[in-house]
């Protein structure tokens, strides 16, 4: 197994550098850079072109595509993610500082999720079309379809200006003192909204997962031995049912480092979301590639530690 | 009676048994408006206010990014801040008069040629080092280079010798002299009396930054150093704390600033989306918030927390014409008389904005009289086509940039209403990175809609949009509209100081513009902010920074 993990990371490079050259084709190609973003056009105006020039020159985007990629990929491979082209802040720095927030509200989040969703699928699986199966199918649907920036607003509106139990948005209260409890209390509503986007996932994932199981002939023979419907629910059905978990659980990790855009620019929550968002909306184009590329990196070392856990999970599966 | 009621109300509210809706309710019925409530019981839960000890937090839609160099603002988030921290020789009231700031006195010449500034004694860094000269002409001289890539370096080589100086030629700017320890002469090339007037990005006036720090550090390195990043030297009201990205700045009050200690210790300038922003003023979250839709804040007004504030604004919402597309001005004067310019502003922005008639709006000496109205009438408009050829066939492409709300609401009307005079307007929202492409860096379009500028100010800022060596991309004539005897009266206007003897040249300005519509002038918008009842010491006017006076600013 050590072997076929050492190969795939060794695929993994390759395929990194490939992302690296659709993203900065792709983000090049877009119209404006970061420069025509930052200037608006009354001041373009007044400003002169020379002025202009000068620091597009002095960014380097008069220079070829190519070079212009040559140059990123060299300093890339020396671990220097260079420096933001709109702010001069440091890039590593800049998602360094992101990533505890939103592992933070992405974290609970997803945990929340998974928690609340895996036992109510696995329960309406059980009681396949009982009443409790309708309701959490039908709860699924509506938590699902519902955009986040949506349910983020109303909360808002309900519980920090009708209500005023909650602060509206930030990671905590300026001008006093940070405290746990405050910060409790700037979570609830983004990691709420975040929840009850993931719940429906790994509800709906479990529940046909566990209908799956149940229809083994494995469960049948468990059933015709006279095991207790109960250990037959737990150490034949459900432990087969997880494996399935294992691919949702690995697809959201990357997410739980990438971070939620919309419900963290909602919120004013200082994470990677935000960052990406300032980032394509300036045409910051070194932070844009930097997100990416840890982004990229995220999934395919998630992908791999999925594919590992399948084999912990499933004696039958047996790298090569 | 009555009193016993709203006692007893009180009392339930207090004990948390209703809530302050049904207080102010009750208290209706019982005859005791919700003003007089609120005096009895302080205005909402204010958690986070009650609680920061009389911090003032400010709301704020721009990011201010983590760049404080002062050459290279942009936004109005960074603006506020910088105008927080930094002096300049001269700022603008609330009624956009000018005022000394880091000069205390200044004399134009007539000719607007010589500009001289009595620079402030006595004024120290936040760290202690005494203010001199010497930081003033640091910081123009810095400006002055390729290397600092400054947005007012076009407005700096109108100095005369900048030019020069800026391509390296010289080392000495001839028309920047030091006449003595606290006498500042700057001499222009060419008389130009809007040389002080600019945005943000562009403004002669820098933001005056100290040499002792920066000194030693290379124009190229500015972006990254440490006294850029955390600007915490500066002379203003407020000294910088902190920056966290994506969240707020914090500022802590100069005691020792030249105009004595600002009336509150601790000011917060906090990042958030607008639509959270009217919730975080509804809380009582924060205590201003700029630009707010008209919509929200005619909902906002019936709050006993918010105080609505409208001040004209300096933009002008309007709409350029590519005019070598529609090179014929009797179909742009047809496309103003076919629209109901006062129903759109009424539906739009619920009446707040003012219909101008040319780009010349302001100060107060230089509004023209007796231009024509273009008053709605559809008939004038088919005749004026009908006599211009107008082929009904033609589409005329409208473009702006997606998401400019204004526009969206106006855009549909305008198109039906140009149908019913037989234009055919195609809507073409785009992105905005596209749209500048296709209006300003590469020239392709046949309309396109925007707002804003500071043509308030000073009459001149119209010359950057109409003058025949300003086209665009180079410069800001987005309409490539030409007219030689418009650029002879502009250069004349900015020649004088004396507003008595500008006045007839800009009255004669507007007329032509007025007259030719290279552009199809809508409103000037008021800027509507919203304020917490608590928050004074704010003085309104047109002025959109709001924040000039910030040192007086209480929360009481």
């Amino acid at each position: 197994m050590g072997q076929y993990a050492l190969r795939r990371l060794a695929i993994s490079v390759p395929v990194l550098l490939v992302v690296t050259v659709i993203a900065f084709m792709l983000v090049n190609l877009a119209p404006g850079n970061p420069v025509d973003a930052m200037i608006d056009p009354a001041t373009r105006a007044e400003m002169g072109p020379e002025a202009i020039e000068a620091r597009k020159a002095a960014l380097g985007l008069n220079d070829p595509l190519l070079v212009r990629y040559g140059k990123w990929l060299r300093e890339i491979l020396q671990g220097n993610f260079g420096y933001s082209a709109v702010s001069g802040q440091s890039i590593g720095e800049q998602i360094l500082d992101r990533i505890g927030p939103t592992l933070l509200l992405m974290g609970t989040a997803i945990i929340l999720g998974t928690l609340i969703g895996i036992p109510l699928g696995i329960l309406s699986a059980v009681r396949q079309y009982s009443w409790l199966d309708y309701a959490t199918t039908v709860f699924g649907f509506l938590a699902i379809s519902t955009p986040s920036f949506f349910l983020g607003l109303a909360f808002m509106y309900f519980f920090a200006v009708h209500l005023g139990w909650l602060p509206t948005s930030g990671m905590r209260t300026l001008g006093v003192d940070e405290s746990t409890i405050d910060l409790l209390k700037h979570m609830i509503m983004p990691v709420a909204v975040l929840t009850l986007a993931h719940t429906p996932l790994s509800m709906r994932y479990a529940r046909s997962s566990m209908l799956e199981a149940l229809k083994q002939d494995y469960v049948t023979t468990a059933r015709s031995k006279g095991l207790k419907e109960k250990i037959v629910l737990v150490r034949h059905a459900l432990r087969n049912a997880l494996i399935p978990l294992i691919t949702v659980i690995g697809v959201s990790l990357p997410e739980m480092l990438s971070g939620a855009v919309i419900t963290e620019t909602i919120f004013q929550w200082p994470g990677m979301g935000m960052l990406a968002m300032r980032a394509v909306n300036g045409r910051d184009y070194p932070l844009i590639l930097g997100i990416i590329l840890v982004t990229a990196a995220l999934v395919l070392i998630s992908n791999l530690i999925a594919d590992l856990l399948y084999a912990v999970a499933d004696p039958r599966i047996r790298f090569r | 009676m009555v009193n016993d009621t709203v006692s007893r109300l009180i009392a339930d509210f207090q004990a948390r048994k209703i809530n302050r809706r049904q207080l102010v309710q009750g208290a209706a019925a019982a005859g005791v408006s919700a003003t007089a409530i609120t005096a009895l019981i302080g205005p909402s839960a204010t958690p986070a206010a009650a609680q920061a000890g009389g911090a003032i937090q400010l709301g704020r839609e721009s990011e201010f990014a983590a760049n404080f160099n002062a050459f290279k603002i942009s936004t109005g988030g960074q603006t506020q801040v910088m105008d927080m921290i930094f002096g300049r020789l001269l700022k603008l009231d609330n009624t956009n008069t000018w005022i000394g700031d880091l000069a205390e006195t200044w004399e134009i010449s007539p000719d607007a040629t010589v500009f001289t500034f009595g620079i402030r004694q006595g004024v120290t860094w936040h760290d202690g080092t005494p203010f001199t000269i010497d930081d003033v002409i640091f910081t123009y001289r810095s400006a002055l280079t390729e290397e600092a890539g400054a947005g007012a370096a076009g407005k700096l080589r109108q100095i005369k010798g900048g030019t020069a100086f800026y391509n390296k030629e010289t080392d000495e700017i001839e028309g920047l002299e030091r006449v003595d320890d606290n006498t500042l002469r700057i001499t222009l090339e060419k008389s130009n009396i809007a040389w002080l007037v600019g945005t943000a990005g562009s403004n002669s006036l820098l933001w005056i930054q100290p040499k002792h720090i920066l000194g030693d550090v290379p124009l190229t390195d500015w972006e990254t150093a440490e006294a850029i990043q955390k600007p915490v030297v500066g002379t203003g009201a407020y000294q910088f704390v902190e920056h966290v990205a994506d969240s707020h700045v914090e500022f802590k009050a100069n005691p020792n600033f030249y105009l004595g200690a600002p009336k509150t210790e601790q000011v917060f300038l906090r990042l958030a989306e607008p639509a959270t922003q009217l919730a975080q003023l509804e809380s009582g979250e924060i205590h201003m918030a700029s630009r707010l839709p008209a919509r929200e804040a005619d909902r906002l007004s019936s709050s006993d927390v918010v105080e609505i504030l409208y001040n004209p604004g300096n933009g002008i919402f309007q709409t350029a014409v590519h005019t070598p597309r529609v090179p014929d001005k009797r179909v742009r004067q047809a496309m103003m008389y076919g629209t109901d310019r006062q129903a759109l502003l009424d539906a739009v922005l619920l009446g707040q904005g003012e219909l101008v008639y040319s780009s010349v709006i302001g100060p107060d000496w230089a509004v023209p009289t007796g231009l024509n109205t273009y008053d709605y009438n559809p008939e004038t408009a088919k005749a004026l086509l009908a006599e211009a050829g107008w082929d009904s066939e033609t589409t005329l492409q409208l473009t702006w940039s997606r998401g400019f709300v204004n526009v969206e609401l106006a855009a549909p009307v305008f198109q039906q209403q140009m149908a019913e005079i037989g234009i055919k307007i195609e809507l073409f929202p785009q992105e905005s990175a596209a749209y500048l492409d296709s209006v300003i860096t590469n020239p392709n379009f046949d309309l396109a809609w925007f707002g804003g500028g500071s043509y308030r100010l000073d009459p001149d800022v119209t010359s950057n949009y109409y003058l025949c060596a300003n086209f665009t991309p180079g410069g800001g004539n987005t309409t490539h509209y030409c007219n030689e005897d418009l650029d002879a009266l502009l250069i004349e206007g900015r020649g004088l100081a004396d507003p008595a003897l500008r006045a007839p040249i800009y009255q004669e300005v507007a007329a032509i513009l007025n007259e030719d519509l290279p552009t199809l002038f809508w409103w000037s918008d008021n800027q509507i902010f919203g304020k917490n009842v608590q928050l004074q010491g704010v003085l309104p006017g047109p002025n959109q920074y709001i924040w000039w006076n910030i040192q007086d600013w209480e929360l009481v």
